[in-house]
């Protein structure tokens, strides 16, 4: 899984991603519009919605010091059961990362 | 340069030569924006844009295929506009000095109103968007749509009815965190042919022109105000009777209201984005349905009553 500006890294296994700590790249900007948080990777010009759920994710992620503490976190304020909230922010992971949104920091970098 | 210009667009516009359709420009203090307009020689223009690597932001071909508007961008050198038969400028990249070699001179004004005024007032940080404003039983509203939504007409119909116009087809305001400001466009509005031969001209205004749409000047508002109300109007059907009240702006269509899109500087999409979250904090959006099939007078006042009245009812006022 790869950010905008990953030099080839090989994709991260799941259990790898739970380990290590997101963050949002200096090129993307977020704002709350309405009940939709937008945001926007300035490089590539394309805005993206997170509804609620979403967007609360993406706090929690870029809050949390790994994945895996966010979900956690995720687990006691959504009331959802951990392997549910586990595999939706993990969906969620890859997809922002495919769209250059987030970057990961693996644990032993 | 002998001081001319006028203010609008929430510019103080100083120019070398007299700039119509303005507000009077007064005194004009040090932390306004502002642009200074020089008319120029072709050569002129041509030496400063020498040595810019352009990228297009944005063109316009005619029926017959020419190039009738051309936008390109250097971040050095800034923005150069041209269209033929309306003149060339070069906006400086943070938008405080434009150059111009004017063409016909009603022309010359459309292509600054329209394009020029508007990316310099967006390169200095103020947020164009695609609206013609009114000033209604004192709410302002922004009539947002694309081009040939009914944005002049819907504002038209409605300055026949007692409103105030503000501006026409585009809008700037100062999103600042104090709340949104609206400021007075320029006294030229685009109106349908047809709408302005079945209204007639309302005392002083003139027409000044026709194309595809007639050119007719107005007298805006002479102040800015804050912006209270957005009314976006959508060629399809909306709920409540036409007109629908968003308990939560849809980003999509704000951030589709901005307009100068093609501008492509990351700080300046950052601005849009900011721009947009404080518009949605403090302006009340509505979405209203244009049917082309029904007379634009019903729509005017149906958005009129629904949405002004809303407003209105909240404020303990009776609308007029």
């Amino acid at each position: 899984m790869a950010s905008d500006d990953a030099h080839g890294s090989a994709p991260l296994a799941r259990a790898e991603l739970l380990e290590a700590t997101v963050r949002i790249p200096e090129q993307v900007a977020h704002r709350r519009i309405g009940a939709e948080v937008v945001v926007l990777n300035v490089r590539r010009g394309v805005y993206h919605g997170l509804n609620t759920t979403a967007a609360q994710m993406l706090e929690a992620l870029t809050a949390a010091p790994t994945v895996r503490a966010a979900v956690l976190g995720l687990v006691r304020d959504l009331g959802q059961p951990e392997e549910v909230i586990e595999a939706d922010v993990l969906d969620m992971c890859v997809g922002l990362i495919e769209r250059g949104l987030v970057e990961i920091e693996r644990r032993n970098e | 340069m002998s001081e001319n210009g006028g203010r609008m667009l929430g510019l103080a516009v100083v120019s070398s030569q007299p700039l119509l359709w303005g507000l009077p420009l007064g005194s004009v203090s040090e932390d306004e924006p502002r642009v200074r307009l020089r008319i120029v020689e072709p050569g002129e223009l041509a030496a400063r844009w020498a040595g810019a690597l352009p990228r297009r932001l944005a063109e316009r071909v005619d029926s017959s295929g020419q190039l009738t508007l051309v936008v390109d961008a250097d971040d050095e050198h800034g923005v150069r506009v041209e269209a033929s038969g309306f003149g060339v400028a070069l906006i400086a990249s943070e938008g405080i000095e434009v150059l111009g070699v004017p063409g016909r001179e009603i022309a010359w004004h459309r292509l600054l109103f329209a394009q020029v005024l508007p990316i310099a007032a967006a390169l200095q940080g103020l947020e164009p968007l695609h609206a013609s404003a009114v000033e209604v039983d004192g709410v302002v509203l922004a009539l947002v749509g694309a081009s040939g939504a009914g944005k002049s007409t819907l504002a038209l119909h409605m300055s026949r009815a007692g409103a105030a116009r503000l501006s026409d087809d585009v809008l700037v305001v100062d999103a600042g965190r104090g709340g949104v400001v609206a400021h007075p466009g320029p006294g030229l509005a685009n109106v349908d042919a047809c709408e302005l031969t079945r209204l007639g001209l309302a005392p002083g205004e003139v027409i000044l022109g026709r194309d595809d749409k007639v050119q007719v000047s107005f007298s805006p508002l002479p102040r800015a105000l804050r912006l209270d109300a957005i009314c976006f109007l959508l060629r399809e059907r909306v709920a409540d009777g036409g007109v629908q009240r968003l308990t939560s702006p849809d980003p999509r269509l704000l951030l589709a209201a901005g307009f100068v899109p093609h501008l492509d500087w990351a700080q300046r999409s950052i601005d849009h984005l900011e721009a947009c979250e404080r518009i949605a904090r403090s302006v009340i959006c509505f979405r209203a349905e244009v049917n082309p099939a029904e007379l634009s007078a019903v729509t005017a006042d149906r958005v009129r009553k629904r949405v002004v009245g809303a407003l209105c009812q909240e404020r303990g006022r009776a609308p007029a």
